[in-house]
């Protein structure tokens, strides 16, 4: 691959990274498709790097994210049990499924999650209401909004059906390898309560977790093209820095507008995929 | 329960430095790979990276940058399981061990 290529393509993926920081997926949805349909990349190839990228931008937001506390990390390892479970059993039984029906499915979740979250506001529910509740574990947390500087304290609810919705995202992912943060993220913000930075800040710290078994696989068979991996990488790397400084400067009232938006565009390229009429995943 | 902040105090510098020295190496690679004339190459295996890195070979350092950036979101997971256990929260010791069990289990499962 010639020099300039992967500076191109590094270009390019800044804007997956910063798409990825700053509304909490992974940014598999533009690369994948950046690498196959724009740079005749293989479609393995694209996959494995875009298994790389995936872990640059978790990597390189949480490490804002943390130091913020926008990153609710005992959330992130709390949800990680049920989505790596379902990621799972998803790739276990891809074989026997019929992926058309599944992207439709897929579609019409997405359009419904994001019709919820433009038609409801965000509810908080606070830490004493989450304690009084009797929960099975105590996952309140707290943070400073970066954009406005005011504290933010919250509980979460919902928990167990925070762990079955997640056990669906990642069963999709793991299914249609897309999907994990786009149905996380509405899942914490909708039904467990979570401020939508915070959700989103706590999803693309868990899709560094989930991207990694197929990182490893990938690598232990050797199908990761080293030049293309580390372009991909330092392009997304620095997108994520660039999604963080964004997060910062937007409310939370806008990013929800943005990721209903985000939904309805994903939905729209899944129908097309069911049809065949979409190259990336 | 341990507080956030040290849980953060924790797992912050562990992504910190994954990233740093990834994106040095990565980095460091993707020069001398430009400057060499860039090929289209395969990750190195993990036994051979030493010796390849001394032979200034650009995938060598490509791919430990890669294998640390992989490591990463997995230190952070074994950081977490240090801090619940020296705080006594045995639920989230559980909670780290089941991730850390489906993690193998994916990659054996993969492997087949």
């Amino acid at each position: 691959m010639e020099p300039l290529v992967l500076l191109l393509i590094a270009l390019l993926c800044m804007s997956a990274g910063a798409i990825g920081a700053l509304m909490g997926i992974g940014g598999g949805l533009i690369i994948i498709p950046l690498l196959t349909l724009g740079f005749g990349v293989p479609m393995q190839e694209a996959i494995g790097a875009s298994l790389i990228g995936v872990i640059a931008t978790s990597t390189g937001a949480a490490n804002k994210y943390v130091k913020q506390g926008l990153t609710n990390v005992r959330l992130a390892l709390f949800l990680e049990m049920s989505t790596t479970l379902g990621s799972i059993i998803g790739a276990l039984i891809a074989v026997y499924t019929n992926q058309t029906v599944l992207f439709l499915i897929f579609s019409m979740l997405l359009v419904y999650a994001g019709y919820t979250m433009l038609r409801r506001t965000e509810v908080l529910f606070s830490p004493e209401e989450a304690k009084a509740e009797g929960q099975m574990v105590d996952l309140s947390c707290q943070y400073v909004d970066p954009s406005n500087s005011c504290e933010v304290s919250y509980g979460v609810r919902g928990l167990k059906k925070g762990l079955a919705y997640s056990s669906v995202a990642g069963m999709l992912s793991g299914l249609l390898g897309v999907g994990g943060g786009l149905v996380k993220v509405p899942v914490m913000n909708v039904c467990m309560c979570v401020p939508l930075k915070a959700a989103a800040a706590t999803s693309n710290f868990m899709i560094g977790v989930t991207a990694l078994t197929g990182a490893i696989i990938f690598y232990g068979h050797g199908l990761l093209n080293a030049y293309l991996c580390g372009a991909v990488a330092v392009g997304t790397l620095a997108g994520a820095y660039i999604g963080t400084i964004l997060m910062a400067k937007y409310s939370s009232d806008d990013l929800r507008k943005w990721f209903s938006i985000l939904l309805f565009v994903v939905a729209v390229t899944m129908v097309l995929k069911a049809f065949g009429l979409w190259g990336g995943a | 329960m341990p507080s956030q902040s040290t849980l953060c105090g924790v797992v912050q510098p562990i992504l910190h430095w994954g990233m740093v020295l990834s994106l040095v190496l990565m980095f460091f690679g993707l020069s001398l790979g430009m400057i060499a004339g860039g090929q289209e190459v395969s990750v190195v295996p993990l036994e051979d990276i030493p010796g390849k890195m001394l032979e200034l070979d650009p995938a060598a350092f490509l791919t430990l940058g890669i294998v640390l950036l992989i490591a990463t979101p997995l230190a952070r997971v074994f950081g977490s399981l240090f801090v619940f256990i020296w705080e006594g929260d045995r639920k989230f010791v559980l909670v780290s061990l089941v991730v850390l069990l489906m993690v193998a289990l994916a990659v054996v499962l993969g492997e087949v």
